[in-house]
């Protein structure tokens, strides 16, 4: 794949999720801005780690290290 | 007649004078109706609004202790604060935990190991600026007890585009790991770990009251992740060991010979992560979905669901729900047998979260905004619980576990 077309496929997707995306005003955004409206995750730390030791399949977070209590 | 006409029109109006008169000096405020006369100029200007902050602190404290079915108990205090300037668009974050672990798990009993206790410091800071529609920030996370030392590093820039409806990610972290022996000189055993990550990622706003993003995440391992303490039981060929064999019949089947277990010294593991978020006010609904795969063939499904309600303007709760499902890695057995030559298999392992699992958590959150009626969120108590049944699909110690986490949270706008 060319560098050109690599561009253009990035350019073609952005334009189409935007398109998805509906135009609201900075006005209307008030709904958005509440907290339970994050992207981050809502678990705190322990339950974070529980799950990096807990499940095999981690992934999107350095947090795990040793202290698993697991041998 | 025409002149009793000309009255009765002009009573008329008069009434509907009247009654609008009236109507309007009801729909009036009191405080106008009511009013004293002006004593200042029509044209003075409004007092000022008081200032906004221009920093604000916040403070967190949790204290989360775990316990399961496997004689393994955590108690995990963590204390953090953040500095934010709003208007000046940056954030500086810091966070402490000390994680105590006591266990006595299956593992440790089976290698006729006391109870095993530990305590883990981790320290990490992260600073943001994102003065307009783009940003950037950088963190460090160092994790440490006594026989294993993490150092991470990791930046990461965002651009919002199309008036904020699309927001873009891309980060990088760095991981160095080293892990040793309690009571042997680093210099003398360790085992050393490097992780590289990379996360792509995109925030969707896809209407005024939901939004929803995609990360695609990448992480390449490169060192020895074999735990230096867990061993491997070895049979002889044709040795039958049930699933859930306990300790007792393992050690009777067993060979003598018990080597350390070996992991693959690269593993390249790719997620990708899709989360929606929803507002029904009061009621918002989150779903997480998550595929998993790694060079290791690990396939792992992951699906989590809350539904926080603001109950009141004090009071916010929800139920939690996860569902967990994963495939083995490529060299997994139940029970490792000793190949021609009595050689070990040069591949092995004893953590059954390598294993084919399945796992389910239900629990819930509970937030008591207890600040001033004018701003109540800045004092916040929290209170989070979740239970966890594990079912080991194919493991010789273990079928199953339950395990539950509570975490008792205490968040101050100072």
């Amino acid at each position: 794949m060319t560098r050109a077309s690599i561009v253009f496929a990035t350019a073609l997707a952005l334009s189409l999720s935007s398109a998805a995306c509906a135009r609201v005003a900075p006005y209307e955004r008030g709904a958005l801005a509440h907290p339970t409206m994050t992207m981050s995750d809502m678990g705190g730390v322990g339950e974070e780690h529980v799950r990096a030791v807990h499940e095999g399949a981690i992934g999107g977070g350095l947090s795990a290290g040793g202290g698993c209590g697991c041998n | 007649m025409q002149l009793s006409r000309r009255a009765s029109s002009a009573a008329t109006v008069a009434l509907i004078l009247a009654v609008a008169e009236v109507a309007r000096a009801e729909e009036a405020p009191p405080t106008e109706v009511y009013a004293p006369p002006e004593e200042k100029p029509a044209d003075a200007p409004a007092p000022p609004p008081p200032p906004a902050r221009a920093i604000d602190v916040r403070a967190s404290s949790e204290a989360a202790a775990y316990a399961d079915t496997d004689h393994v108990f955590v108690v995990t205090p963590t204390i953090a604060a953040s500095i934010v300037n709003p208007t000046a668009g940056w954030t500086l974050n810091g966070r402490y935990l000390v994680d105590v672990v006591s266990a006595a798990s299956v593992d440790i009993v089976s290698t006729a190991s006391r109870r095993w206790e530990e305590i883990r410091h981790v320290g990490s800071a992260d600073v943001e600026y994102k003065p307009d529609t783009f940003g950037a920030r950088a963190g460090v996370n160092v994790s440490s007890e006594p026989d294993y030392l993490s150092v991470t590093g990791s930046a990461a820039v965002v651009k919002d585009l199309f008036d904020k409806r699309v927001t873009l990610l891309g980060g990088y972290a760095f991981g160095h790991d080293i892990a040793g022996r309690t009571g042997t000189a680093w210099s003398l055993f360790n085992r050393q770990l490097d992780r590289h990550a990379f996360k792509l990622g995109a925030t969707f706003l896809v209407d005024r009251v939901t939004v929803a993003s995609v990360v695609l995440d990448t992480i390449f391992e490169r060192g020895d992740p074999s735990k230096p303490y867990r061993y491997v039981p070895i049979f002889a060929p044709g040795t039958e060991v049930a699933r859930g064999a306990p300790p007792e019949q393992v050690a009777q089947l067993r060979l003598s010979a018990r080597p350390l277990e070996q992991l693959p010294l690269t593993r390249d593991r790719f997620a990708l992560s899709g989360r929606i978020a929803h507002r029904m006010d009061p009621l918002t609904l989150r779903g997480d979905q998550r595929v998993y795969a790694d060079s290791w063939a690990m396939i792992a499904s992951t699906t989590d669901f809350r539904a926080p309600i603001d109950v009141s303007r004090r009071v916010e709760m929800g139920p939690h729900l996860r569902f967990h499902v994963q495939k083995a890695v490529n060299f997994w057995q139940r029970a490792y047998v000793m190949q021609p030559g009595f050689d070990f298999p040069a591949l092995r392992t004893g953590d059954r979260e390598l294993g084919p699992l399945w796992s389910g958590t239900g629990g819930g959150s509970f937030r008591w905004k207890v600040g001033a009626s004018e701003h109540p969120d800045t004092f916040i108590l929290g209170l989070d619980l979740n239970v966890t049944t594990t079912q080991y699909l194919d493991d010789i110690y273990l079928t199953h576990r339950v395990s539950g986490i509570g975490a008792f949270t205490l968040e101050v706008q100072l």
